[in-house]
């Protein structure tokens, strides 16, 4: 498949990646390009202007201190991420989500700032312009007036799979977005979804992921982050869960969980981190914590997973996340 | 001493070198001068009648230099299904749709352009008038009567149909201590070959044309682009290049080899179109998916009294090759267990979909996993081993089968034994803990059809000849199709032991050229090793008998004390008495003064079955027979349903092994192919469109995937087969599937009847078990 025309632009600083997307309306930046790439050869995305950002070597550090936590940029490579010695021992739900996206080859290119703007995925969406051809109805997310996920549906479906989010929302990440102005705004990675799956993050055409900043750990703290995918390598996860556990003096102090591949944006399950938050950790308290989770999750079925064993997994899943970040 | 120098040796590939250095050349690898890019433009819908094409705006477009419809080819519908007594109406399919569309993804135009864009940009100016049609999708729908007909010439929207009878059935099941009804479905898979189907075509001011596909069957392409086209025979040359794998998916013939001719012959530049992944998906064929209803009457012992069968599949929108698919599912069934009483009833429907066709391991999957999940039912209700269930029931060499196929060679019952043994069987069945278990399921198949369905009279199913060169070295010319199994590395070394070389080196392949190499049917059944090899052995036995007999003018010997053995031809018991192969050629010359070319031929011979007619399940099917065992062992896990499957050991009987290394690679791939369609491959459409369009979301097993496979190799040495040797690139493919199933159902004791086996039905049978939590 070829890829659509457009003009190419590479700024080589973090002010000329501003000054292009304001001067050039309808134009996209390109990172790993694991994503986007596919979308404009099947026509999906078909932008005028395409702005290659990989000359910017600042954007690509992976930088931490005990004081000022870890410092990823947002072109920092999901297989370095996956492999930093601080990642692993640190942030290791981090390491694991991002070591378990798509393919070795892919992992190479992909950018964790890619990775979290990730649109979210459908089978009737992510499709090429010759499989559009013949259908009479286009859905929401291409501009159209239905959901075939779910027949009457007023809104768009799609599912959000990114990996990494839910790692970073367990480990409390924040995210630096530069604006239009050059003005940089730093907001809880939470808050950079909408959770509604036409739009999936809160980005404006103008704007750029710079970098995500998570804060150095206390004492006591682990983390873990799982994936079902219906392969060992490439999939988009059916289910994964992150949890990061702080315990200090045989109570959990703290706790951050979150999952993914369950609607149109990483969930962060505050009623399982209550469950678990001044409690000792013991296999019960674990399943009732699993069993909130299960509860609190609403899927839609996606193509041949169904909502039902979604939930299933999503159970098994925390509770397994939760036992590993104790051990 | 060995027996053999060369034969029974892990050989490496005599394509090695070009394939690792990226130098190998496949049908999109050509760079012609002025060569235009070929595009194809499909059905969006999935039944509609075409009103009108306008060409014109397209044709205008700056760049664009050829615009083919329907209206540039003759009258004669493409395909291979052709020989008496198979009616002519099988060939249901042109390559560029004349008045009607079947399917999503039916081909409707071809455009030539100076680069892809433009190709791309003409398509969109092509207009195609329609008249939507009602489509039916689901076979049920297409049953009934009153169903919209896919095909005028086929009432009932039935394509095809195989119904016949050995013995008496009904009485047999009358005798039966015990039996057992069951139904069973399968899924449609894709080949997923690497390489996606490509072709070159130049067409020639002369009025000939060069083809250059990725084909398993050259010289049928070659008929039917001729006819397409509407040109002689012999003005049409067509030459394999390499080929990145087919698995029975480039045995058909395709409409991109056709069109490329007539975009070149309409543009007087060479053409080259290469599928992407998501049109090769879509538009080519693939497995049938099947409902089965199999009936298994057996004796308090185990031993077999009739199978009564009836096959529905799903045929998709044309007929392609799936005459035989459906023939080899109800003829399969003769083996590996002997059968005294038999019916089968197999039919396959259209519908608006994709169609299907033949897929490694042809035909023989689907009933297989059938037959070997009931064979393990069987033996639990009547609490047999299943080891020994299968042992009591095995055909053996010199059995003949109730259709006369004629067992020659038969490693059935070793095959059991050594997978079994190296699963660990006797300490592991029934012993694992819960959520872990071991399974074993066995096969049977044809080296090789023993017909040919497309030729009525062709003159070998197989010819090779061979040259000799001044130096001693030869040049071995042989119609068959290397398509990445190896079979030219075979053939070399068939026809070097044969004449008594010490290494292929001193023997060149030149394969599958219409033009210059003697015909050979194609690539397909499992059929070159046995078929081409004891062409290439015939041939090799022709040289090495007129070298001896130089040789012995040489020596001033009699040839019948004479041997040739590792580049030497020397008197037996007296090795320093002899003269090198390259001084025998080199005196053969000086004296003769004529050129030393043989010609070896093979013909299956006409013992191997009754040749009455398809649809009576009646046909010589094969010359001799592979069997098999695999066992599998896997780990389920009771929380998430997910079945991991840690080990297969593969034991397939080969007849002999003439290259080991292929054998074993062979093996491995088939593991791949049915582990694959076992745990997570399944072609989905919805409402005619494909949705698993992409590696994405048609899900190939990767590495990591893979379980540990075994190849064991079993050696029964076979009469027919060239130095004993039978198929080894099918077979193995079939048992996988009934193996694991067979392992979850001892891990877990649920019963896996469709597939593929995905976590969630695992999760829900251990609910349903267990009592939902």
């Amino acid at each position: 498949m070829r890829l659509p025309k457009f003009e190419y632009l590479e700024p080589t600083n973090v002010k000329e990646i501003t000054s292009l997307l304001k001067k050039n309306a309808d134009a996209i930046l390109v990172a790993g390009g694991t994503d986007i790439l596919p979308k404009m050869k099947q026509r999906i995305v078909t932008p005028k202007f395409v702005i290659n950002v990989t000359k910017i070597e600042d954007l690509k550090k992976i930088e931490f201190g005990e004081k000022k936590g870890l410092i990823l940029g947002s072109l920092a490579t999901l297989d370095n991420i996956s492999k930093s010695k601080q990642v692993i021992e640190k942030f290791t739900a981090l390491a694991q989500a991002a070591g378990r996206i798509a393919s070795p080859q892919l992992r190479n290119m992909g950018t964790i700032g890619g990775n979290i703007s990730i649109e979210s995925m459908c089978m009737y969406f992510n499709q090429s312009h010759e499989w559009r051809k013949g259908r009479p109805h286009l859905c929401f997310k291409l501009g159209g007036d239905r959901c075939f996920v779910a027949k009457g549906s007023k809104e768009c479906l799609a599912l959000f799979q990114a990996d990494t989010p839910p790692a970073l929302i367990a480990l409390g990440a924040t995210v630096t977005i530069v604006g239009s102005t050059g003005k940089e705004k730093i907001i809880n990675i939470e808050d950079f979804y909408t959770q509604k799956s036409k739009k999936v993050n809160i980005l404006k055409p103008t704007d750029f992921v710079k970098q995500i900043h998570i804060p150095t750990p206390p004492k006591g703290t682990k983390s873990c982050y799982l994936k079902m995918a219906q392969r060992a390598a490439i999939d988009y996860p059916i289910a994964g869960a992150a949890a990061c556990i702080t315990i200090s003096g045989n109570k959990c102090k703290n706790a951050g969980i979150a999952v993914t591949s369950v609607g149109s944006g990483p969930l962060r399950l505050k009623e399982v981190e209550d469950i678990l938050i001044g409690n000792s950790i013991t296999d019960e308290l674990i399943a009732k914590a699993a069993d909130a989770a299960y509860e609190k999750i609403r899927p839609m079925p996606h193509f041949n997973i169904s909502a039902w064993y979604k939930r299933k997994l999503i159970r098994v899943l925390v509770k397994r996340s939760i036992k590993q970040a104790c051990i | 001493m060995d027996k053999y120098s060369i034969i029974g040796k892990r050989q490496v590939r005599t394509d090695s070198a070009v394939k690792a250095t990226g130098a190998a050349k496949f049908a999109g690898d050509f760079l012609l001068p002025g060569m235009l890019v070929g595009k194809i433009l499909r059905s969006p819908l999935p039944h509609a009648k075409i009103l009108n094409i306008d060409t014109s705006k397209a044709m205008k477009l700056k760049g664009v230099r050829a615009v083919a419809t329907g209206k540039d080819i003759t009258d004669v519908p493409h395909g291979i299904m052709r020989v008496d007594p198979l009616p002519p109406i099988l060939r249901d399919k042109y390559s560029l749709a004349k008045e009607r569309v079947r399917f999503i993804g039916d081909e409707v135009a071809a455009v030539a352009a100076i680069d892809e864009d433009t190709a791309m940009e003409a398509m969109e100016l092509i207009k195609v008038d329609y008249e939507e049609l009602p489509a039916v999708f689901d076979i049920w729908e297409s049953l009934k009567p009153g169903a919209i007909q896919i095909h005028e010439n086929f009432p009932g929207n039935i394509s095809t149909l195989t119904a016949f009878h050995h013995g008496d059935v009904d009485k047999a099941f009358a005798e039966s201590d015990y039996i057992l009804e069951d139904k069973y479905e399968t899924q449609r898979t894709h080949h997923s070959y690497i390489e996606p189907h490509a072709v070159t075509a130049e067409f020639y001011a002369s009025g000939e044309v060069t083809i250059w596909p990725s084909t398993q069957t050259p010289f049928y392409d070659k008929v039917c682009i001729a006819e397409t086209i509407g040109v002689p025979v012999n003005k049409v040359r067509v030459i394999k290049p390499h080929v990145g794998g087919g698995f029975g998916g480039k045995g058909d013939v395709h409409s991109l080899f056709p069109i490329s001719a007539l975009l070149s012959r309409m543009s007087g530049k060479p053409v080259q179109i290469s599928y992407t992944r998501e049109e090769d998906i879509v538009s080519t064929t693939r497995r049938h998916p099947t409902i089965i209803e199999q009936k298994i009457g057996v004796k308090k012992d185990g031993r077999i009294m009739g199978f009564d069968s009836k096959i529905l599949a799903d045929g998709g929108a044309y007929q392609g090759i799936s005459m035989v698919s459906i023939f080899v599912m109800a003829v399969f069934q003769h083996g590996p267990y002997k059968l005294p009483n038999y019916r089968c009833d197999a039919r396959r429907v259209y519908t608006n979909k994709p169609y299907c066709g033949a897929q490694r391991g042809h035909g023989g999957i689907q009933p297989r996993f059938v037959i070997e999940s009931m064979m393990d039912i069987i033996a639990e209700n009547l609490n047999l081993d299943p080891l020994e269930i299968r042992r009591i029931n095995g055909l053996h060499t010199g059995d003949i089968t109730l259709n006369k196929f004629r067992i020659r060679s038969c490693g059935h019952i070793e095959s059991i034994d050594r997978a079994a043994e190296d699963i660990g069987w006797k300490d592991k069945r029934k012993k694992l803990p819960e959520g872990k278990g071991v399974g074993l399921a066995c096969n049977f198949f044809a080296s090789g059809p023993g017909f040919s369905y497309f030729f009525t009279n062709p003159p070998s199913h197989s010819g090779v000849n061979i040259t000799a060169e001044e130096d001693g070295t030869f040049l071995l010319y042989t119609g068959s199709s290397d398509i990445g199994q190896g079979s030219e590395t075979a053939l070399a070394m068939i026809a070097a032991e044969a004449i008594g070389l010490s290494s292929i080196d001193q023997l060149k392949v030149i394969a599958a050229d219409t033009a210059t190499t003697p015909m050979d049917l194609g690539t397909y059944g499992s059929r070159l090793t046995t078929i081409a090899g004891n062409a290439a052995k015939m041939a090799g036995t022709k040289i090495k008998d007129e070298l001896v007999e130089t040789a012995a003018d040489m020596l001033e010997a009699n040839k019948e004390d004479l041997e040739s053995r590792d580049g030497r031809i020397y008197v037996k018991g007296n090795p320093e008495k002899g003269v090198t192969i390259r001084e025998a050629v080199q005196t053969r010359f000086q004296i003769k003064r004529i050129p030393l070319t043989t010609v070896g031929y093979y013909n299956p011979p006409a013992d191997t079955g009754d040749t009455s007619g398809f649809a009576e399940g009646k046909v010589s099917l094969s010359p001799t027979w592979s069997f098999g065992a695999h066992a599998a062992e896997v780990d389920v896990d009771k929380e998430t349903g997910v079945v991991k499957v840690n080990k297969v050991s593969a034991a397939h009987d080969c007849g002999f092994a003439i290259n080991p290394l292929a054998v074993e690679g062979q093996i491995e791939g088939c593991v791949s192919m049915t582990f694959g369609q076992a745990t997570c491959e399944e072609f989905r459409t919805e409402k005619g469109w494909t949705m698993t369009n992409s590696f994405l979301d048609y899900k190939l097993p990767t590495s990591e995937d893979m379980p540990d496979v075994i190849p064991i190799i079993v050696e029964s040495i076979d009469t027919e087969g060239p130095f004993g040797a039978k198929e080894a690139s099918e077979g193995a493919n079939i048992p996988t599937i009934p193996a694991i199933t067979n392992a979850i159902c001892d891990a877990i004791g649920f019963r896996v009847r469709d597939l593929p086996i995905n976590p969630e039905k695992i999760l829900r049978a251990l609910e349903k078990k267990g009592g939902e939590k």
